[in-house]
């Protein structure tokens, strides 16, 4: 690495911290920003900051996991502190898809990919936690947008099939700043999850769009992602919807199995599960537990959510899916293998994670969630500002 | 309150002790007690939690420098830190090596 680029690396990973962390550890993770800015030495400075980097991953988790959440009781008075335990599925998702792209990029460097690579690895994260942060705090998040959004996916992946790149008769592809982008790996994984809330007929007719767009490129991998996905939605809610899009997803995955798909295995990028254990033994470990993380989200808002059961299944559903796919086939390896799209997929799916308990309804466990002010992580935003300022015993 | 302090923590107590009334930075702490900046921060950061520890912005003596967060012990962190020295094992085990390299 020259001077240069490891300067970048360690202010971007201290952007990074400071996006995930709470407001009540903000303070420190500037604190640290300083530090690095004032070492002179470009490397000194990475050194410093990739010595912290995992503990103080750890440390936004448990920051995180400790909050306690604050419900505003009436807008414009006294906010009252709740004491039951919170923890925020988004929260932990970031953590985890920091982590395992972390993991993936000590795989690539270990199996000696090229900088730029790495680079757009991390870039692709950053650009996914932003845009995760900047959507929760936007009107974008609310259903007339959901359904615009969803439709502007689907065209963008029928434009793909259409337009796009095409190698060995797959056109997956489109060329963007440079860059050679998949974007049914960026798109439909988002896709899915809102449609798990919101079974309009504008997201219903954009999802059979992108089951018609898969079929055409043909993308076997993500028809199969597209399928299972709305396949566990269907089987937790069964209606009209579900059921137009389970038949649409499965009729378009049946079609990329009948076609051929010759397309031959990209370095970095497919059979990484194959080919992580003959770089090093703690290279394969490193793709091992990077790809575990990606649903563990979904496995602890299971066990402590009960109410939005029906957003980590299908979660679950997507990203084993796309896990399973990548290891049968030559197929992008979600996040911890070289695909910015995977990574930005990833980041992007699971900011349609529901936000604390913000959405709990016992009496209605798995309906759709219409919009409501704590549907933008305004909850844990408050909490933030609140939460974690007790004393803490020292334990060493 | 019931401590366990880690040699590293113990290392950091004793150098913000021997700083007194003067402030520190944290990449100078973390050089000076060689803990890796990682065990640093959450050190500093429940340090500063449970009142042991003083925190605050200063202006850098250089302009066009950003502020850099400086530390200093409260008198309770100074307590503290007499209460628990360096782990003499450790310092002399430390010493052995820095000897023999």
């Amino acid at each position: 690495l020259t001077g240069g680029v490891a300067r970048k690396i360690a202010l971007g990973a201290c952007a990074v911290l400071h996006l995930l962390a709470p407001v009540s550890l903000r303070p420190w993770i500037t604190a640290l920003n300083r530090e690095v800015e004032s070492i002179e030495n470009d490397r000194d400075a990475l050194g410093f900051i990739a010595a912290s980097f995992g503990l103080l991953v750890c440390e936004i988790i448990r920051a995180r996991l400790a909050n306690q959440s604050v419900h505003e009781l009436d807008a414009g008075t006294a906010a009252v502190k709740d004491d039951r335990p919170t923890w925020s599925a988004r929260g932990l998702a970031m953590v985890v898809a920091v982590t395992s792209v972390a993991l993936g990029l000590a795989y690539m460097a270990s199996a000696g990919a090229p900088p730029r690579l790495l680079a757009v690895n991390l870039g692709a994260l950053v650009i996914g936690l932003a845009v995760v942060t900047l959507s929760r705090r936007s009107a974008m998040t609310r259903w007339p947008w959901q359904a615009a959004m969803s439709l502007a996916m689907a065209l963008a992946v029928l434009g793909t099939a259409m337009f796009g790149i095409s190698v060995e008769g797959a056109a997956r592809w489109t060329q963007i700043a440079g860059l050679s982008l998949q974007p049914s790996l960026i798109v439909v994984p988002l896709m899915i999850m809102v449609f798990v809330r919101n079974r309009g007929k504008s997201v219903t007719l954009a999802l059979c769009i992108a089951a018609i767009a898969l079929a055409l490129q043909p993308d076997r991998a993500m028809a199969g992602v597209l399928f299972a996905g709305v396949f566990v939605a269907a089987m937790v809610r069964p209606d009209p919807p579900a059921f137009v899009g389970c038949v649409a997803s499965g009729l378009a995955f049946a079609m990329t199995l009948a076609r051929p798909d010759t397309l031959p295995a990209s370095p970095f990028v497919d059979q990484v599960y194959f080919t992580a254990f003959d770089v090093h033994l703690l290279a394969g470990l490193a793709v091992i537990a990077g790809t575990a993380l990606l649903i563990a989200p979904a496995l602890v808002g299971f066990l402590l959510d009960p109410a939005n059961r029906a957003h980590y299944l299908v979660f679950a559903a997507i990203w084993l899916a796309a896990i399973a796919s990548a290891a049968v086939g030559n197929y992008p390896t979600p996040v911890v293998g070289y695909s910015g799209g995977a990574v930005l997929g990833y980041v992007l799916s699971l900011g349609a994670l529901p936000t604390a308990r913000s959405q709990i309804r016992p009496d209605n466990a798995l309906a759709p969630v219409r919009s409501s002010p704590t549907d933008r992580g305004s909850t844990l935003d408050r909490s933030d500002q609140i939460g974690f300022n007790r004393p803490v015993p020292v334990r060493q | 309150m019931s401590r366990a302090f880690s040699p590293q923590a113990r290392s950091v107590l004793a150098i913000l002790l021997s700083q007194g009334t003067v402030w520190s930075h944290g990449y100078d702490l973390a050089r000076a007690a060689q803990v890796k900046s990682g065990t640093l921060y959450p050190l500093l950061i429940r340090l500063e939690q449970a009142g042991l520890l003083e925190a605050e912005w200063q202006a850098s003596p250089q302009p066009g420098k950003p502020p850099r967060h400086a530390y200093r012990l409260t008198a309770s962190g100074k307590q503290v830190a007499l209460d628990n020295p360096p782990d003499r094992r450790a310092s002399m085990v430390d010493s052995a090596i820095g000897a023999a390299s």
